[in-house]
């Protein structure tokens, strides 16, 4: 199992690595994703290599600055600088879609300071709501469209519906992980499960199947470690991964992390997409029904009576509920917009719900180090 | 006719004195609230220099952060243009400045003749100026004059991560209870500050720039130019005096 | 720029009327308040708000608010109140002004002017996405219904029918929704005498910043900027086309006599992004000081409903709403500022920083640099911030400015 395991770490930590070998052996066409929820499925059944495209935390941002924006977060920061540094020249194009403003408004200026030969926005409605169905059903198509056109590749409907069940096949096997983690807490550290969930973004998938099966079947729930450590669900942290140095320390200090819905992780392979029928309609209806996010408007629900003010908050505490956890281990990041105004609701509601719960952003520096572990013990001993 | 130029900054105030022959003598002094009163002084000093007296002088330019409250000065012109001037006298051929002060730091693109092109300020926080340095020296407990000096013994590079002068010292803290070489500790900080300055440099793009002229208090740092140079792969020319060149830039302006 | 025989002249007199419309209209949304006799609407920006005024809505611009709240000097304090609540410093502060004043309106503090409760929301994220989720906030407070319009940024490659499809499908659906929520069934004549008035207002308010591209200008843009409150929020009464007649004449007898808003103008100056709400009065005397006329700025885009038109509300309504200017990529808006410089003989350009909009200022730098590369016009950047003052430095900016002044003296010689 360890074996495996650091196979995942390995990828995770030279990200690229694995996609320039891939390039050098396979001559095929790498596209890199911005996180999150982007349809990588098409990019597969174009015959291309989807990467996703995190920042890098020990890469000072130097020209990552260039416009200025230096009040916006270091995921989009840092693979602004990444790009601009040409860490990403091996790649032959990006293709992304606008979870939030500062991915929309750095996004217009990548392609014109840095310009790949394929560079593909994609429009996600935000408004989960039937009205939104025919737009988000035109945008796949002309992403589909322009893969065909650049890859020189055809993309039948059978092919891209071969690629979902390919990607369900993963999702379904994380989904199995996730679940041992929390019937055996310990099985699998928080940090490792991250790292599955990460390198699953940066090699083929079908490599990834075959190495998370192996790591499912050298699970022996038989000779398991006894853990007594309290059981809690981590929140938040949306597009990059959290840095092993944190989930371990919440770890170590006697919590354990049994769930959670980071983009690295739960609210990756929380839903499949259906594979049969039209693959265009299934992506659509995936969307429209996807794990509660601070990314998208909610709109139906003021249609009714007003019941509540947050889906995504409702979603962590049927975690919590459902994981029998004590509380839940809110993960921050600095100038994230969508989770800063989502985490005002998602507390007022677990303070009603009577959930105890810590709120730690991520980077503080390593000089607040200390204050984190300090601060989890407390949270701790309160529960 | 004999000129003076006089550059206020939050931390020191620099005074020129430029004479008919193109003579210069200058002198530096901390600044403080009397500014009428800090200038005059430091003018006399540069004056009696060159054995001149304020009577000889035809005009002052004042520039700089306090430029605004020295009632004697015949005019004011802002730090920018000044810089670019007194570059432009000694590097006639510099196209791109780099300015490292006290509190802020700036890129200025010049045209042929002297003039401001483009330029882009980092005012808003202290890494990427000397102040960032200033703190690192503290916490490190050596003077900052001796940091450049101290950095070129690192044999392990480093990297402080931390952009924030604030963060960065108590990253600095947590390396020196990790046993971390002060030698290589000096060098992270001044790689950090160079590239902070690099974002700055980039956002009015140099591609075509020969090279870059260094200027301000930090810049009599040699190990910032030598690492600026590396880390652009472009000459980095550096004023004899580069803390004076804004004030120098302000009397050949006051000769207009 | 010649400064022969021209007279300087003094506040506009469209000046005392645009404050009798604006007191007028926030006095009826009071009475309307306590009488109930109409629902009110808050509306953004780019909402389509002529579907509001056709259902007999008040309607309300909580933006609006905000840039008045700045401009009073309250804006700070409202913003200090939703940090105490967990909002992070860093959120728009537009956005944090209005849920502080909101926070503040429900719970009896004391607050500036507050706007009319609300009973109906509409939003639109033609301008940024965040606005959608400050909304959704809005709309939690109140305990009212919000209905989003979602408008697809304009992307290369996208087919702009489509989205504007995308948009009047929407536009159908919250006609249904009001009419439910009524009570009551749109009058589709009364839709489309709306849409004929905010046409009329729209054109004349094109007309008013056109005057500018006299040489010398008549106005400065703080002359104008006030100007946009009757297109955004009185384009459905014939009250707004009628003072932007009444100052465009005004404007034209200016030009033609020679006056000029301020002794000595020496150069056309452009503005980029948002006004620094709390900082009018300053940035207006230092520029006057340089000689530096303010002529115009693309933000004036925003409250130009030009694309209406009467013989097609509904589908005039759509195309107006899902191609806003904010919806537009970078190079069509860096396209767009070269030629609003070429149009207005503009000298440099100054670009205005916000701290908090990422919308406004993440593209700044690129279009800054890119109509400088066309033109070999100079520019300068500032910092500040919509309504914050705590973000704004008056001292560095005034030296941006000046240097700017230094940049096109010594290039004159």
């Amino acid at each position: 199992m360890e074996k495996v395991l650091a196979r995942f770490r390995a990828i995770s930590e030279q990200p690229y690595q694995s996609a320039a070998e891939w390039k050098k052996l396979n001559k095929g066409k790498i596209i890199g994703t911005l996180p999150m929820y982007f349809p990588d499925e098409i990019i597969h059944a174009a015959g291309a290599l989807p990467v996703t495209l995190f920042g890098n935390d020990d890469e000072p941002i130097t020209l990552g600055d260039k416009h200025m924006m230096t009040n916006a977060c270091h995921q989009v920061r840092s693979s602004f600088d990444l790009l601009l540094k040409g860490h990403y020249d091996f790649l032959d194009g990006i293709a992304a879609l606008h979870v939030c403003d500062q991915v929309r408004f750095f996004l217009e200026v990548w392609q014109l300071d840095h310009p790949l030969p394929f560079f593909h926005e994609m429009w996600r409605p935000y408004k989960l709501h039937d009205t939104s169905r025919p737009l988000l059903a035109q945008e796949l198509k002309r992403l589909l469209n322009a893969l065909e056109e650049f890859t020189g590749n055809k993309i039948t409907p059978d092919q891209l519906l071969n690629s979902i069940a390919i990607y369900n096949q993963s999702r379904a096997m994380m989904r199995q992980l996730n679940q041992l983690r929390s019937d055996y807490p310990g099985i699998i550290s928080a940090a490792d499960m991250v790292h599955v969930v990460t390198s699953s973004m940066l090699i083929p998938r079908e490599e990834h199947n075959q190495l998370l099966a192996e790591l499912l079947s050298a699970i022996d729930t038989t000779q398991l470690p006894v853990v007594n450590r309290i059981r809690v669900v981590a929140a938040g942290h949306p597009c990059d991964p959290p840095e092993d140095e944190l989930l371990n320390l919440i770890e170590e200090q006697g919590l354990v992390i049994i769930d959670d819905d980071f983009f690295t992780g739960g609210r990756y392979f929380a839903e499949d997409i259906k594979a049969d029928g039209d693959p265009i309609d299934a992506l659509v209806d995936y969307y429209m029904n996807s794990t509660p996010c601070s990314t998208y408007h909610y709109a139906d629900d003021w249609r009714r009576e007003i019941t509540q003010t947050s889906p995504y908050a409702e979603y962590i505490i049927d975690k919590v509920k459902k994981g029998q956890a004590a509380g839940v281990v809110i993960l921050r990041l600095m100038y994230c917009d969508p989770l800063d105004l989502e985490f005002v609701l998602l507390k007022n509601r677990l303070n009603q719900e009577n959930i105890p719960y810590v709120s730690i952003f991520t980077e503080s520096g390593p000089g607040a180090f200390e204050a984190t572990r300090t601060r989890i013990q407390a949270f701790m001993e309160s529960l | 006719m004999i000129t003076v130029g006089i550059d206020i900054g939050s931390t020191t105030t620099k005074a020129v004195v430029l004479d008919e022959n193109g003579r210069y003598s200058w002198s530096v002094q901390p600044s403080g609230i009397d500014i009428p009163a800090i200038g005059k002084q430091v003018i006399k000093n540069a004056l009696d220099k060159l054995g001149l007296s304020l009577q000889e002088v035809s005009s002052i330019v004042a520039t700089g952060y306090g430029r605004i409250s020295l009632p004697f000065a015949t005019k004011t012109v802002t730090e920018i243009t000044c810089n670019a001037a007194g570059v432009h006298h000694v590097f006639p051929e510099a196209t791109l400045i780099v300015d490292i002060g006290g509190q802020d730091s700036k890129a200025i693109k010049i045209n042929s003749q002297g003039r401001v092109v483009q330029f882009a300020m980092n005012d808003k926080c202290a890494a990427g100026t000397g102040k960032f340095l200033e703190v690192a020296a503290q916490t490190l407990e050596v003077n900052v004059d001796e940091l450049g000096a101290i950095s070129q013994e690192s044999q392990n590079r480093i990297v402080i991560s931390n952009t924030c002068t604030v963060f960065a010292q108590s990253e600095i803290v947590s390396l020196i209870a990790r046993k971390t070489a002060k030698e290589d500790i000096a060098a992270a900080l001044h790689e950090s500050i160079v590239s902070r300055v690099l974002g700055l440099i980039e956002s009015i793009d140099p591609e075509l720039e020969k090279h870059i002229v260094l200027t301000g208090g930090v810049a009599k740092n040699i190990a910032i130019a030598k690492l600026l140079e590396r880390m652009m792969g472009r000459t980095v020319l550096v004023p004899d005096n580069p803390q004076i060149t804004t004030a120098l830039g302000a009397a050949i302006l006051a000769r207009d | 720029m010649e400064t022969k025989e021209l007279k300087i002249g003094t506040r506009l007199e469209g000046q005392k009327r645009l404050g009798g419309l604006i007191t007028d209209h926030y006095n009826s949304a009071r009475e309307i308040e306590l009488t109930r006799e109409k629902p009110i609407a808050w509306a953004s920006t780019l909402a389509p708000s002529e579907i509001l005024w056709a259902m007999d809505f008040c309607v309300q611009y909580p933006e609006a608010y905000a840039a008045t709240s700045g401009a009073r000097h309250v804006a700070h304090g409202h913003c200090e109140i939703t940090e105490q609540r967990g909002y992070e410093r860093h959120l728009c502060t537009y956005c944090r002004n209005s849920i502080g004043a909101t926070i503040g309106q429900l719970e009896g503090r004391e607050v500036f002017e507050p706007l009319a409760r609300p009973d109906f929301l509409l939003v639109t994220n033609n301008t940024c996405i965040l606005i959608t989720k400050w909304w959704e906030h809005l709309s939690h407070y109140w305990k009212v219904p919000l209905i989003n319009i979602d408008c697809p940024v304009l992307l290369p490659g996208m087919d702009e029918k489509e989205a504007v499809q995308h948009v009047k499908r929407q536009l159908v659906d919250l006609i249904k929704f009001l009419e439910e929520f009524t009570g009551k069934k749109l009058d589709y004549d009364k839709l489309q005498e709306i849409v004929a008035h905010a046409k009329n207002s729209s054109d004349n308010y094109r007309e008013m910043l056109n005057k500018n591209k006299s040489v010398p200008a008549p106005a400065t843009y703080f002359d104008i900027m006030g100007h946009n409150f009757p297109n955004l929020v009185l384009r459905y009464k014939p009250e707004a086309a009628e003072h932007y007649r009444l100052l465009n004449l005004e404007l034209d007898q200016r030009i033609a006599e020679g006056v000029v808003p301020f002794a000595n103008p020496k150069y056309r100056i452009y503005w980029d992004g948002l006004p620094y709400w709390f900082a009018i009065r300053q940035l207006s005397e230092k520029l006057k000081s340089l000689g530096m006329c303010l002529i115009t700025s693309t933000y004036f885009e925003i409250f130009a409903f030009d694309k209406l038109d009467p013989d097609r509300a509904l589908d005039s309504l759509a195309e107006t709403v899902a191609t806003a200017y904010f919806s537009r990529s970078v190079d069509y808006k860096a396209k767009f500022t070269e030629q609003v410089f070429k149009d207005y003989q503009l000298d440099a350009g100054v670009f205005a920083y916000a701290m908090s909009c990422k919308p406004g200022s993440i593209t700044m730098r690129y279009v800054s640099d890119y109509v400088q590369n066309k033109l070999g016009v100079p520019m300068t950047m500032i910092e500040g911030d919509l309504v914050d003052e705590t973000f704004y430095n008056a001292e560095r900016n005034n030296m941006k400015l000046e240097t700017l002044a230094e940049m096109l003296e010594s290039m004159k010689k």
